[in-house]
């Protein structure tokens, strides 16, 4: 195996990046979740869950790309 | 629609979560601001936009318990029943019959129902529900002239026209369901000793029909007075 292949560490921007898109993910799965299920239910669970996920993932990545820097 | 965004948009963030180095570069990072903050801000607005789509629908309407009744009154099969005679004989679409008159034809209006829907849903869940359901303020006849205004019914009807009445309905002076012309209206303290129509009535609609109660038939449901062409009940 050649020194190319092997996988660096991540920096501390990169693995908030990471965060921030496994939680966008994980919002997205739960609000394709709520529009599968037609109950007043739903709405609360996209709104409360997915959505705050969602808002969660973003506010990590703009805070990441403006204030931490790569290493 | 929706669910075919969130799904193109969540491959996209798997790609990223895997390799979050390509967000590095000068490129990466302009890919990273479509990709992770306005893509998910677009697709949650499409989902918002779908649920509150969804939320206009009868059935979603009719999902909590207490509306029970209200949905069993909407097969009432009476002429003199307002809610009755405007679903059964396809007044308002069946798909869409609550929400059609209960929002407010106004700016705010589907703003202000949806606000009120996620308090319903709190006191359906964690709150005391009310005995007797009330609406939040009196009904305004501007909800019955969206669709009765400028229709010979309204327009022509004898009623409506003796001692200039009409112009008091416009001005929302003289109600249309509490003047005593159209006030029967759900009728849910009758609704389980009154005819429903048969074809569109549930299951359990259909089991508390009286023994007297007439079968009634699309003919005969099409033919009845229309509720806004000013006959005295």
């Amino acid at each position: 195996m050649s020194a190319d292949a092997i996988p660096t560490p991540l920096d501390k921007r990169e693995r908030r990046i990471r965060t921030a898109a496994l939680l966008e993910i994980i919002g997205l799965v739960v609000e394709v979740l709520s529009l599968r299920w037609s109950h007043p239910t739903a709405f609360l669970l996209f709104v409360g869950a997915g959505g705050l996920l969602l808002a969660a993932g973003i506010l990590l990545y703009l805070h990441t790309a403006i204030y931490v820097k790569a290493s | 629609m929706a669910t075919l965004a969130c799904a193109f948009v969540a491959l996209i963030l798997v790609f990223i979560a895997a390799r979050p180095k390509i967000l590095s570069t000068g490129g990466g990072r302009l890919f990273g601001l479509v990709a992770l903050a306005a893509m998910p801000v677009g697709v949650g607005f499409l989902g918002l936009i779908q649920h509150v789509d969804k939320a206009t629908s009868t059935e979603f309407c009719l999902h909590c318990h207490p509306m029970e009744k209200y949905g069993k009154s909407l097969h009432i099969d009476e002429p003199t029943h307002l809610v009755g005679n405007h679903f059964i004989n396809g007044r308002v679409p069946k798909e869409k019959a609550c929400y059609s008159c209960h929002t407010s034809y106004a700016m705010f209006g589907d703003v202000k129902s949806k606000m009120r829907g996620m308090k319903h849903v709190y006191v359906m869940y964690l709150g005391t529900i009310p005995e007797k359901l009330k609406l939040y303020e009196p009904y305004n006849n501007r909800e019955c002239l969206h669709c009765h205004e400028g229709t010979r019914g309204f327009s022509e009807g004898t009623t409506h026209n003796e001692d200039n009445q009409i112009v008091k309905i416009r001005a929302n002076e003289l109600s249309c369901v509490k003047s005593g012309c159209h006030a029967t209206v759900h009728d849910v303290d009758n609704v389980n000793t009154l005819p429903m129509w048969p074809k569109v009535a549930d299951a359990k609609a259909a089991d508390a029909k009286p023994a007297d109660a007439k079968p009634a038939d699309a003919p005969k449901a099409a033919d009845a007075p229309k509720p806004a062409e000013g006959a005295k009940q």
